[in-house]
């Protein structure tokens, strides 16, 4: 015993003296107070981090849109409301538009998914892919609110809405709509349309959604349904 | 994130150059018609027309609404911070502060015109209230070596004469005696004293002779940032024409500031010229009474035919959106909830909602005065989407057509190259391809 604490003293010094030492020496300090603290620069790595994963999901990409938002943002399900952080609000409409264009189904990032949520939120199983649309609606909608003549946003909440049965008239509803006012925003949303006029056994509505899907997409097999990217198979 | 912030603000503010106003979509010129030329030339009974005064304090309150004091000094409210401040911004963008940031070299081809701003200070004491006023509802080109930048705002005529009566109320200064304008004056004898003092070494008078000048003006370049080291001495860039002074200014005033510039207004950039009571007599009846040679009618360019390649977005934003438009048509989301004076309102412009920043937001239209929502694509009662008819009425404000139905567009900037027009029509009449 006696003797550890021999030899843990210097060793306490020591650190203490390198501590002292790193402070002292740092390169830039600024006076507060008549106390020296070392200046830190924080930086957001999020601000590149969503603007790219921003890029992924524009260009079809979702999976790799979806994982770098989890990356970022481990706990973002934890969310319920839009925030105060414009680039969690960012992120969650990412990850809520990917999830949605995905079908739910993101088992293919289950390896980054933290444990907790590795079981749901992978879209393991029909239930999982179909709790993962509904939390995609949930957080369009939460993002909505905060942000009410945003047509982006309701035509990408009208889209994920398209894949839930329950929620699938209100989905036609409001994108018929923006329709009329040559205001749907994303060539993802015309095919959306254009499967539920399909549903509802509007041929020719469908032709025309679809016609404008592949007018406005960069690659138009994504009107067709396969909407696998570079690299995203 | 007060760094994160200016770099939203730069991407929110710096566009390119220019002066604002509206157009008429009817009028906007078809698919290969003619140029068409278009007297600019102020109507005389606009300019004579004698306001009757408005209302000092609304005109304060105007001010503050409007944001002048983002660009102006001199405006008797205090200064905005450098995050909102667009000249003071700009100024460090030029002088090197943003140089570690990837784009500043780009920037500064972007922000060289708003560096340099004409203060405010005493404006309603040496102009005519009516050329005031009529300026606010009309802005347009002054400075030769300044690329005008001055936006043509939401102001009705009341307003304008609001606060041209607010700045006419500031700071009245006693050193500013006006001297009796005895005489007439002899404008051959003023022209000859004005070669003498060579005032041509700033100013241009366009319309007759080039004044003398220590070192001569060179051509009109098209921005800023390209002209001459000279001509990039604020002194030179602030210079005005000197053909608009009959306009400006009214003759007993025009003597007093030729005798003594600084007493008038404090931070003016023009020497004393030492000039007698009779040579500011003579130096007057020239700038008021001197023949001027019409001014060359600006034109309207013709259209050109859509293009017969493909055209997607990535392009027409590289040329167009992007370096142009998203300046005033930003994401919120990118710049702490400020989407710029087109989106989230600014500069007395309520909220648009037009977002230029994205493919999908590009595609989600604009808000009207009910807050209601429609496409940036409808067509205009000629056929014209309304975005290309925006871009056309620009044209047709700097060649004096405003039309009140569309605010032509980049607002304040010079109007797009018919080439970028085209570009962005061709998109449209695509079907606006990603």
């Amino acid at each position: 015993m006696t003797t550890h604490s021999r030899s843990s003293t210097p060793a306490l010094v020591f650190a203490l003296a390198a501590a002292l030492g790193l402070t002292m020496t740092a390169p830039r300090a600024e006076a507060c107070g008549g106390g020296w603290w070392p200046e830190v620069q924080a930086i957001d790595y999020r601000v590149q981090g969503i603007a790219s994963a921003e890029k992924d999901l524009a260009e079809g990409r979702h999976l790799a849109a979806a994982g770098k938002v989890i990356r970022m943002i481990p706990h973002i399900r934890a969310y319920s409301k839009a925030s105060s952080d414009l680039i969690v609000n960012r992120s969650l409409r990412v990850l809520a538009v990917a999830s949605a264009r995905s079908g739910g189904d993101l088992s293919k990032l289950a390896d980054e998914l933290p444990s907790d949520l590795k079981e749901s939120f992978a879209g393991m199983s029909d239930e999982a892919r179909t709790e993962n649309l509904r939390w995609s609606v949930k957080a369009l909608k939460a993002l909505r609110k905060s942000k009410k003549d945003d047509v982006t946003l309701k035509t990408e909440l009208a889209e994920a809405m398209a894949a839930l049965p329950e929620t699938k008239a209100k989905a036609r509803k409001t994108l018929e709509k923006l329709a009329r006012k040559d205001l749907i925003t994303t060539p993802e949303a015309y095919r959306a349309l254009g499967r539920l006029r399909a549903e509802a056994g509007n041929t020719d509505g469908e032709a025309h959604a679809l016609e404008r899907c592949r007018t406005m997409a960069r690659d138009a097999a994504i009107c067709d349904g396969q909407a696998a990217a570079p690299g995203e198979s | 994130m007060r760094h994160l912030f200016l770099f939203a603000l730069l991407l929110l503010l710096g566009c390119r150059d220019r002066a604002p106003s509206r157009s008429d979509e009817a009028a906007i010129p078809a698919s290969g018609e003619r140029a068409t030329a278009v007297s600019a030339a102020p109507t005389p009974e606009a300019v004579t027309a004698d306001e009757p005064p408005g209302d000092a304090g609304r005109g304060r309150e105007l001010v503050a609404q409007y944001e002048c004091r983002r660009c102006h000094e001199g405006t008797g409210l205090a200064a905005e911070p450098l995050t909102r401040h667009c000249v003071s911004c700009h100024t460090k963008v030029m002088a090197g502060g943003f140089d570690e940031r990837p784009k500043a070299a780009e920037w500064k081809q972007h922000v060289a015109h708003l560096s340099v701003v004409p203060s405010l200070h005493a404006a309603g004491r040496r102009f005519d209230r009516g050329w005031l006023v009529r300026y606010l509802l009309e802005p347009h080109d002054l400075r030769p070596a300044l690329t005008q930048a001055m936006p043509r705002l939401p102001l009705s005529r009341e307003q304008a004469r609001d606060i041209a009566t607010y700045l006419a109320s500031l700071g009245p200064d006693e050193r500013a005696a006006q001297p009796e304008a005895s005489g007439e004056g002899n404008p051959e004898r003023g022209r000859a004293v004005m070669d003498a003092m060579q005032c041509g070494s700033c100013h241009r008078m366009t319309g007759v002779k080039p004044l003398a000048a220590a070192t001569p003006l060179g051509p009109e370049a098209p921005t800023t940032y390209q002209r001459s080291a000279e001509e990039k001495r604020p002194a030179v860039i602030l210079a005005p024409d000197l053909k608009y002074t009959r306009e400006r200014m009214r003759r007993e005033r025009l003597v007093a500031w030729l005798l003594d510039p600084a007493a008038m207004k404090t931070d003016t950039l023009m020497p004393k010229p030492g000039l007698t009571p009779e040579q500011a007599q003579d130096v007057a009846a020239y700038l008021l009474g001197a023949a001027l040679e019409p001014a060359p009618s600006p034109a309207v360019p013709a259209p050109l035919p859509n293009l017969d390649r493909r055209v997607p977005y990535e392009e027409v934003a590289k040329a167009v959106l992007d370096v142009t438009c998203r300046h005033c048509h930003g994401n919120p989301d990118e710049a702490i909830g400020d989407g710029g004076p087109g989106n989230t309102g600014g500069f007395g412009f309520r909220k648009r909602g037009i977002n230029f920043t994205s493919y999908e937001h590009a595609q989600g239209g604009y808000l009207d005065d009910a807050g209601k929502r429609h496409s940036l694509f409808e067509p205009m009662p000629d056929g014209t989407p309304r975005l290309v008819a925006a871009l056309w009425a620009r044209h047709r404000e700097v060649a004096g057509k405003p039309d009140p139905t569309v605010r032509g567009m980049p607002l304040g900037l010079p109007p797009l190259p018919p080439e970028q027009i085209q570009l962005v029509a061709t998109w449209v009449a695509q079907g606006r391809p990603r």
